[in-house]
């Protein structure tokens, strides 16, 4: 059936430089926003460079590397971003399965209406959410009334501003706002799940956690290793919600590596720093390169490659 | 037997429901009703849903004073639409260009074009911010709309692509093969004959591309630094990070940039949640 169609490939194939020209508007970007910034990022974590003349770009080999780890900033930083990424996945991924679960078996009425209510707060932009969880957290805030309201007076504090519970405030808000992300991935997954297996287990006596561990996680793998990927390499690169949270303080407390490496190069009072901020960048691209290198590998596993 | 599983699938549910309704739209409802109350009203000691007297105070005293500080609301809305818009139309064109090239023409480095351009999606912003600040820096575009529409085309570029030429792979050949044997032009038929079943896929693409652009964050912050150019969400970081606003000024604000987004998300929420999962393959 393909003689006709590959006989006219070739003869298109003849005329090679016809099919670039459909590429090509892509190329400037490619190489002026992905291309060029990994290099020069690359090049600029061995130097010192603080931006001021092209010039003037000293090279001082792997000291910010070494740097690194006795900066006792960046290993709160990554500490943060470990905690991070460790509580939102667990807590996201076992809400969003349980809120999907029981959209999909629960016979609910209006379904699709919870579904869309707890989706919401994912398409807001997590500086705005932050924004509105800065009053809710604030010290005359919904949290510290309602604590204020049930007689726990002792527990009220300012969530933003003490030494312990900014990063987990953090993390509560990016809850907030992800968890229906997962909950549709989780939702469209279990669409996969034929019913006739389960009710076959549920004849056969199974209970409902059996019937999740023994029947819907299996068939789910594929699922749940893209949701936990995604989550971590999410987690990894989280700059915004922070920066508007809390900008990394108290004190540095809550800074994540994101906002750190902004720290360094950025910030108004900061040390414009960018040889070291673009080590912090590099060290970041690494871990997500190998978080995204393994994803694939995975992919292709479960796709029998 | 029977009934006792159906008292804990219904207390199940119920409990759902509550949780749902007391995380999700409780924080937003008491944040709203911060912005209804008098002006002024800083104490938040009364502990109420829905204020005694609507007050619309809060917000003509936000827009009144964010103006008087050289912010303003509706420049903002002004800039993030501009911004998005443009880069959404330069994306899309280019995307489904490249996407159909990659999908319907053979040629020598098919593939290796093709992923070396979505392993675009793998870098993370942090990693290109400074080289990117630095470039348009020199390139003179700071404080200018391209300065952020162009890294907005880079980085929705290798996912739309990637949805255009899934979406192409899928259209049949004989279609395409029928119009070439009618005479009509290699371009005309992407124009003609691809495109305009295309919808679906550009659709998910604008959905995707419109969240990530409207609410993108960092590159607005570093690239854009004038007050009259900002988008919504630095603008509004900045005005609060300036200057002590009383809380109902600030829910108030808050309350305005989240009307839009509502509206248009009831609207279309289902095309939202389907825009966005198929985003999911980003990474």
């Amino acid at each position: 059936m393909n003689n006709k169609w590959n006989s006219f490939i070739s003869k298109l194939q003849k005329n090679k430089i016809y099919p670039f020209l459909y590429i090509l508007p892509v190329i400037p970007f490619v190489l002026a926003y992905f291309f060029y910034p990994s290099i020069f990022s690359f090049i600029l974590s061995f130097t010192s460079w603080t931006g001021i003349k092209l010039s003037k770009i000293d090279f001082i080999g792997i000291d910010n590397f070494i740097k690194l780890f006795q900066d006792r900033i960046f290993l709160i930083a990554l500490r943060n971003t470990i905690l991070f990424v460790a509580l939102t996945i667990i807590i996201q991924n076992i809400l969003g399965f349980v809120y999907a679960y029981l959209l999909h078996y629960g016979n609910m009425k209006g379904s699709k209406y919870w579904r869309a209510i707890i989706f919401f707060p994912v398409v807001l932009a997590p500086v705005i959410v932050a924004l509105i969880w800065r009053i809710i957290l604030s010290k005359e805030g919904m949290i510290n009334e309602i604590l204020g309201k049930i007689g726990l007076e002792a527990l009220q504090t300012t969530w933003l501003g003490n030494t312990v519970t900014p990063i987990f405030m953090v993390i509560l808000v990016n809850v907030w706002q992800n968890t229906g992300y997962n909950m549709v991935l989780f939702h469209a997954g279990l669409q996969t799940v034929p019913d006739e297996l389960i009710e076959a287990a549920k004849i056969d006596g199974a209970n409902i956690f059996q019937v999740i561990r023994r029947v819907i996680f299996p068939l789910l793998t594929p699922v749940i290793t893209v949701i936990l990927v995604l989550s971590i390499i999410g987690g990894f690169k989280v700059f915004d919600i922070v920066y508007a949270l809390t900008r990394g303080g108290p004190a540095n407390l809550s800074e994540v590596i994101s906002t750190y490496m902004f720290y360094t190069a950025f910030a108004v009072k900061g040390p414009g720093d960018y040889g070291y901020a673009s080590s912090i960048s590099i060290f970041l691209t690494i871990i997500i390169f190998v978080l995204s290198y393994l994803r694939i590998r995975f992919t292709r596993e479960e796709a029998g490659e | 037997m029977k009934t006792k599983k159906n008292i804990i699938a219904r207390l199940f549910k119920s409990i759902f429901l509550a949780i749902v309704l007391i995380s999700i739209i409780f924080p937003l409802l008491w944040m709203f009703s911060l912005a209804f109350r008098k002006t002024g009203e800083t104490s938040l000691s009364r502990f109420l849903i829905f204020p005694v007297n609507v007050e619309t105070g809060n917000f003509t005293a936000a827009i009144e004073n964010t103006m008087a500080r050289g912010y303003s609301i509706p420049v903002m809305f002004k800039n993030s639409l501009i911004i998005t818009i443009g880069s959404i139309v330069i994306t899309i064109i280019i995307a489904s260009i490249a996407g159909y090239a990659f999908a319907k023409f053979k040629f020598r480095g098919r593939s290796s074009i093709f992923y070396s351009i979505l392993m675009g999606m793998m870098i993370p912003g942090q990693a290109v911010l400074i080289p990117i600040f630095i470039l348009t820096k020199y390139m003179g575009l700071i404080n200018t709309y391209f300065s952020l529409i162009l890294p907005y085309v880079a980085f929705g570029l290798p996912i739309s692509i990637f949805i255009m030429r899934g979406f192409f792979i899928g259209v049949s050949n004989s279609m395409i093969e029928a119009a070439r044997i009618d005479g009509a032009t290699e371009f005309g038929i992407l124009l003609r004959i691809a495109l305009p079943v295309a919808k679906p896929a550009i659709a998910t693409c604008v959905i995707f591309l419109f969240l990530q652009n409207w609410n993108e964050f960092m590159l607005a912050l570093v690239l854009l630094l004038k007050k009259h150019l900002l988008t919504i969400p630095v603008g509004l970081t900045k005005t609060f990070g300036e200057y002590i606003t009383p809380w109902g000024e600030y829910s108030a604000l808050v309350f305005i940039t989240l009307i839009p987004v509502i509206i248009v998300y009831g609207i279309f929420q289902n095309w939202f949640i389907k825009g966005l999962t198929a985003g999911s393959i980003k990474g």
